[in-house]
């Protein structure tokens, strides 16, 4: 509760000055490439940015990940992962009311009253055995409803792909403990975020691995893909996609 | 009054049959769906990569539209080869698929698959699934199906096939033709060694 005191005091504001500085940024170039599809003119800037995360990923973040996930239990490691998304609920909830999504703010607050009380500060994902899903909004998917959908691509060296458009949200999801925490933040809570987050996504990195030829264009063209889901709430007009096949299969 | 409700009711009578071989289509595409589902869970079971490739070969050839999957994958490359290589192309793509599944599937986790819904979309069908696992989230699994055979997986939006393009289409654009062969095969070893 310090912490959430300490949000309405200065980090609120911090973080509403700070989004509206990005957006404003990336609102300015996005008036180029296709409607939520690849868009990569920076392609000779991004490979090598690609390269050289890829590389330090392999060697120190997966190594680490991998000895947290023999480590810990797989309920330890849940738990874990349900903590900072209760803390990340806060902005998908904001982020629903910006998006003129009630029903979606209401189910992320319901969610975070029931995680952070009867779940013990979020450990137990209580809310989601009552059909409460997180919804896992973002000021990028805000700034695509709000019309902001062609976006260049970037991949931002030891983050990760992004775009233009998604680099707020990029940005406040690593600084969401440190915001909603205040006081009580150390840095340890960054580095068991990062690592915890890691070891969630080794079976998506192996999978990409085993079946990607071209690693760089994978991770590309599957965050757009994946992008695109979450700004379409998990609808997107699959017409469109069997119509872009069908242009493909003359 | 009479005329009209006769108007209806042969209007209804006309368009039933329609409505009727709708809903026969939209089964016949879960129906598939479900056997390649079953395949997998039977694939799980088994004890090596050998055993899971066997099992799932037969399925995966005849649910699946690996012609227009290649075609699709290879883009504009794929009208530029001949009927011999266009056949290995398949070939090749077949192994890869049936290998890779068989690799991504090789243990029993407590997986289960739960039907969303089937809804029919321009020539074709999308069947929404769910992967449930234990130890994880659910993944949506949804597919497209044209013909009644499956043409791409999407998992949580990701589509199998526009990656698959993309993917190739780089390497040819980079390497060439014959040296995304090579990638694959050495990709299905990968996938055979575990």
């Amino acid at each position: 509760m310090q912490g959430i005191k300490g949000l309405e005091r200065k980090g609120l504001g911090r973080a509403l000055s700070t989004l509206l500085i990005i957006s404003s940024l990336a609102g300015c170039s996005t008036l180029q490439g296709p409607e939520l599809g690849v868009y990569d003119p920076l392609e000779n800037v991004n490979r090598p940015s690609y390269r050289f995360s890829d590389a330090i990923d392999r060697r120190l973040l997966v190594p680490v990940a991998r000895g947290y996930d023999k480590a810990s239990p797989n309920w330890l490691q849940r738990g874990v992962l349900n903590m900072f998304a209760n803390l990340r609920s806060v902005s998908s909830m904001v982020n629903g009311v910006l998006q003129a999504k009630p029903t979606s703010a209401a189910t992320d607050f319901t969610r975070i009253v029931l995680n952070s009380t009867v779940g013990i500060g979020g450990f137990f994902d209580v809310a989601a055995k009552m059909d409460l899903q997180d919804q896992a909004e973002d000021f990028g998917q805000t700034l695509a409803v709000w019309g902001v959908k062609r976006s260049r691509f970037l991949y931002i060296p030891l983050i990760g792909p992004s775009t233009v458009r998604d680099l707020p949200s990029t940005v406040v999801r690593g600084l969401v403990p440190r915001l909603l925490l205040g006081g009580a933040y150390h840095w340890s809570v960054s580095v068991v975020d990062v690592v915890a987050q890691r070891a969630d996504f080794l079976g998506a990195s192996q999978a990409r691995d085993a079946s990607a030829l071209d690693p760089y264009v994978f991770t590309r063209d599957a965050y757009y893909q994946r992008r695109a889901f979450q700004i379409y709430d998990g609808q997107p007009p699959l017409d469109d996609l069997f119509e872009d096949f069908e242009e493909l299969d003359d | 009054m009479v005329y009209q409700l006769t108007r209806i009711l042969l209007l209804t009578l006309c368009l039933l049959p329609a409505v009727v071989r709708a809903d026969e289509r939209e089964q016949a595409a879960a129906a598939q769906v479900e056997r390649f589902h079953q395949a997998l869970l039977t694939a799980m079971t088994l004890p090596d990569h050998a055993a899971r490739e066997k099992a799932l070969s037969e399925p995966v050839n005849q649910i699946f539209a690996l012609e227009r999957i290649d075609s699709i994958s290879l883009g504009r490359t794929w009208r530029t080869l001949d009927a011999d290589q266009q056949e290995n192309f398949m070939a090749q793509l077949a192994e890869l698929i049936v290998a890779t599944y068989a690799d991504r599937f090789a243990t029993d986790k407590g997986h289960v698959f739960e039907l969303d819904e089937v809804s029919a979309v321009k020539n074709g069908f999308v069947v929404r699934t769910r992967l449930v696992r234990s130890d994880a989230k659910p993944v949506a699994l949804d597919y497209l199906l044209r013909d009644n055979q499956i043409f791409n997986v999407i998992a949580d939006g990701v589509s199998d096939l526009s990656l698959r393009r993309a993917d190739y289409s780089s390497i040819i654009k980079k390497e060439g033709y014959e040296q995304l062969l090579i990638h694959m095969k050495e990709k299905t070893a990968q996938a055979r060694q575990g």
